[in-house]
């Protein structure tokens, strides 16, 4: 029994962690080639300016440049592009509005179902012993 | 007669040969009456030698350069590589068709040949539904998408070409082990399908069932893994994975198959979970069709769809269709594959197993859920996003590293429950060496604490492996066999168990690659002419020269980069170019690339700006050696875990 | 040449579709008596294997072996195929005591 509340302190603690470093995921050393890879490319299927090589594309990229020496952050770069061609310039649509859908659900989803399912295992175990 | 008639003719009968075997089949099931039966069964055998004719007629027009058919003169033309017009058949919409519906013929040939003969009940339920499965694709074919349309009049002298991101020996490799993976996945499900039929849903078939699954697991996980190693080292994209919509959904069924494959252990082992087996095995036969749908023409835009395709709504009903038929059988044979689920210890290993299925599935939730959720926005709030790498990084990732997490507890977890000494025993120096290896790079570096995380979880499933072999051959060096011989006789002993292991380290190596490649990588992007120096990590670059090549189809830029030493001695010479294709308004980049198991050194041409300038991206990778390293080791303990066991032995 | 090609692979196929149909023997019963030697070999294979791994005991495999032997004997003369009882057995056996 107290091996069983050492695991499941263990796991949660663990997931706290994880869930505690979701938001620094995307931290890379270069703030270039995250906003690069933060804008898809608007002639390209699918690509973003840092993958295109389109002439779009390189172009947005000195524009990206530009700005980051002119001591934008990178909210009011990303601002300026989504402005000028819509929500869809963005690789992964901004966490508000409608669009917290789109965050939101995998993760309730997905911590509902863990506790319904780890809830069945526990039971099934009990049921057993 | 034409080869393009003939090549059409074939398919008719193919298609009246899947009608005949699947009529037959039904008819035979419904009277008892085995000469029907076999009638239909040799119907379902000839499929394949029509449909390899067929195919051939088509490889033969593609070699022969025949441009009065359409299909040929849009992937081929006269410039293009011999070497490819062997290939070009399934570089387009139609010719693919074919080359699955080939896949599909040849499986139903060596299924039919290879399964164990007691499973002679289901045999012809088998042959209905994996004939029905080669029908919609000979019937799209014949009625909506015919890789033998000619042109009536004006027969041009010359084609248009191949599309010229497919003009590489990738091409050999990547697209065919996807779409065979994809079309395949129809075996383990056309054969659980026909057991749960016929109420023979047992270990004998589940072994063959095993069998197969696994085949197909491999060879979709290397056609993506090819993919990455296609877009990394020959395309240039400068990255292994962009979660794009078609490598996402070759990737979902993959996992899906994944959760499959080690649920059927616990079924295997303790009967329970069949139920979860049967859905599994539904929802990757489901979610295949869903990535063929996503492929012709589905609603989401990707780098490399077959663009120009209108079979989108046939792709999408038959999907609909596969779904319920799926829940049809599902339903109406619950009873039959109703077993027991008694897990009797949370830490034990099904339960590992069940935890394992659970993070598979989520992040297929994820990856499916960021594929719709663009058109679930545009219809319902008409507003258009786009779901990207970012979103699959910051969504995925965590599950990914609790997957591992995983990967390193379940080994040491015994059925039916462990006890604590055992797992005190067990899981006493992987955690150490897990804790160790996260102290050691948490405090070392100033990286993200995912990254730490991650390297302290492979720790723990290789530090787990390896102990596990350790225990398990000391018993045998105890008794004064030499310990390489004991290593090989471990795995021999239990070709299942420790070729599951080899393929864990295999996957291991690849996550080596992406803690590698996402947090510990250099980049920097500059412009630069011919002569100057640039200095990254260790290195120093020089750029050599700058020459132009013009073909016909084709305009040629190559750079040459000299990789020099602290005492100025040149110890390599590395080369990319950048292509440019007018016909198709195409530039294809070819990156030069210095690999080694530490660090690759990566060049990108991005842009030539004249003569002797040019914009570079250059990055240090470390560690990506590791990533394809793992592909043959993946290979390789696949095929120790398929490996038949020496039946004379006992 | 195209014609012929296509003439002989219709003549074929169509032999071998109504071949069966010629061929009289009843190798239904035949077939059901090899079925059940080669499932005899895969039980003692099977029970082998879980013998080596330790799971079930060697007065359990012998038990199991005359059990299996039997169910096999009628197998062949009930026709009887709605579960699999072998399974079944070895299920229950191997959940016995370990």
């Amino acid at each position: 029994m107290f091996k069983k509340i050492k695991l499941n302190l263990f796991i949660l603690v663990f997931s706290f962690i994880l869930i505690g470093c979701i938001s620094d995921v995307d931290e890379n050393n270069n703030r270039n080639y995250d906003l690069y890879s933060k804008i898809m490319c608007p002639v390209c299927d699918g690509q973003t300016i840092g993958e295109s090589q389109a002439s779009i594309a390189n172009d947005m990229k000195n524009i990206v440049d530009v700005y980051i020496s002119d001591g934008k952050t990178d909210d009011e770069i990303l601002k300026y592009f989504e402005d000028r061609y819509g929500t869809e310039i963005l690789s992964a649509p901004p966490n508000s509005g409608t669009n917290t859908i789109v965050w939101a659900t995998p993760l309730v989803l997905i911590s509902l179902s863990f506790i319904i399912f780890s809830v069945w295992l526990k039971k099934s175990a009990k049921g057993n012993s | 007669m034409s080869i393009s008639n003939l090549g059409l003719s074939l398919l008719v009968i193919t298609m009246n040969l899947c009608i005949y075997s699947i009529i037959g089949s039904i008819i035979g099931i419904r009277l008892g009456n085995s000469q029907i039966k076999l009638s239909a069964k040799n119907a379902a055998y000839c499929t394949f030698f029509t449909t390899l004719i067929s195919s051939m007629c088509l490889i033969y027009a593609f070699v022969t350069n025949d441009f009065s058919i359409k299909y040929v003169f849009m992937h081929s033309n006269l410039s293009m590589d011999p070497a490819y017009t062997w290939v070009a058949m399934y570089a387009g919409n139609e010719g693919s068709l074919l080359y699955i519906a080939l896949v599909i013929s040849l499986s139903i040939l060596l299924v039919l040949l290879f399964k164990p003969k007691d499973m002679y009940e289901s045999e012809p339920h088998l042959i209905a539904i994996m004939s029905g499965f080669l029908l919609f694709f000979i019937g799209v074919m014949v009625f909506f998408a015919n890789p033998f349309d000619t042109f009536q009049t004006n027969i041009p002298s010359d084609g248009r070409g191949m599309n010229p991101l497919l003009a590489h020996p990738g091409m050999f490799s990547h697209p065919p082990l996807l779409m065979a993976g994809l079309a395949t996945i129809s075996i383990p499900f056309s054969l659980i399908t026909s057991m749960i039929l016929t109420g023979t849903f047992r270990n004998n078939g589940l072994d063959f069932v095993r069998t197969t699954s696994l085949i197909v697991w491999s060879i979709l996980g290397v056609g993506l893994l090819l993919g990455s190693w296609w877009a990394y080292t020959i395309l240039g994209w400068g990255g292994y994975w962009v979660w794009d919509p078609i490598e996402n959904v070759g990737l979902m069924p993959w996992l899906v198959m994944t959760a499959f494959i080690h649920s059927i252990i616990v079924q295997r082992r303790r009967g329970m979970f069949r139920v979860w087996n049967v859905l599994l095995i539904f929802l990757a036969f489901v979610l295949a069709q869903f990535g063929m749908f996503i492929n012709r023409g589905g609603p989401v835009v990707s780098v490399h769809s077959f663009a120009a395709s209108t079979l989108g709504y046939i792709f999408l009903g038959f999907m609909v269709f596969s779904a319920l038929f799926c829940s049809l059988i599902f339903i109406a044979n619950y009873n039959k594959i109703y077993s027991e689920n008694k897990i009797e210890s949370v830490i034990s290993r099904e339960a590992a197993f069940l935890i394992n299925n659970f993070f598979l599935l989520a992040i297929t939730f994820v990856t499916l859920w960021g594929l719709i959720f663009p058109l679930i926005n545009e219809v319902f709030y008409n507003e258009t996003v786009t779901v990207g790498a970012p979103y699959y990084n910051a969504v995925n990732g965590p599950v990914i590293l609790l997957l591992l997490f995983i990967m390193g507890i379940g080994p040491n977890l015994s059925w039916k429950g462990t006890s604590n000494s055992n797992l005190k025993t067990n899981l006493l120096y992987p955690s150490l060496i897990a804790i160790i290896t996260f102290t050691l790079f948490f405090l070392s570096s100033n990286k993200p604490i995912m990254s730490s995380l991650a390297l302290s979880s492979i720790a723990l499933v290789l530090s787990t492996i390896i102990f596990e072999w350790f225990r398990g051959s000391r018993s045998l060096i105890k008794n004064g066999t030499h310990w390489l011989y004991a290593f090989f006789k471990l795995i021999s002993n239990n070709r299942k168990k420790y070729g599951g292991y080899i393929v864990h380290i295999s996957i291991l190596l690849i996550a080596l690659g992406v803690v590698g490649i996402n947090f510990y990588q250099v980049k920097i992007d500059k412009v630069v002419s011919v002569g100057e120096r640039i200095e990254i990590g260790n290195y120093k670059i020089e750029i050599a020269e700058i020459n132009e090549n013009n073909f016909n189809d084709r305009r040629e830029k190559v750079a040459t980069f000299l990789i020099l030493d602290s005492n100025e001695n040149i110890v390599n010479t590395l080369e990319g170019n950048n292509t440019f294709y007018p016909t198709f308004n195409m530039a294809s980049i070819r990156a030069g690339i210095l690999s080694s198991p530490i660090e690759d050194l990566y060049i990108i041409p991005s842009d030539f700006i004249d003569n002797d300038t040019m914009k570079l991206i250059i990055s240090i990778n470390p560690l990506v050696w590791w990533m394809w390293v793992g592909g043959p080791i993946f290979i390789l303990g696949t095929l120790i875990s398929l490996w038949p066991r020496n039946f004379n032995k006992s | 040449m195209n014609l012929f090609i296509l003439i002989s692979i219709s003549i074929a196929c169509v032999v071998f579709l109504i071949f069966p149909f010629y061929r009289k023997t009843e190798f239904r019963n035949d077939n059901q008596q090899s079925y059940s030697e080669i499932r005899k070999e895969k039980v003692l294979f099977e029970l082998t294997s879980e013998l080596e791994n330790g799971t079930i005991t060697n007065g359990q495999f012998n038990e199991l072996k005359e059990e299996l032997f039997k169910i096999e004997s009628i197998r062949i003369s009930s026709n009887n195929e709605e579960i699999d009882p072998i399974e079944e057995i070895i299920k229950t056996k191997k959940n016995q005591d370990v």
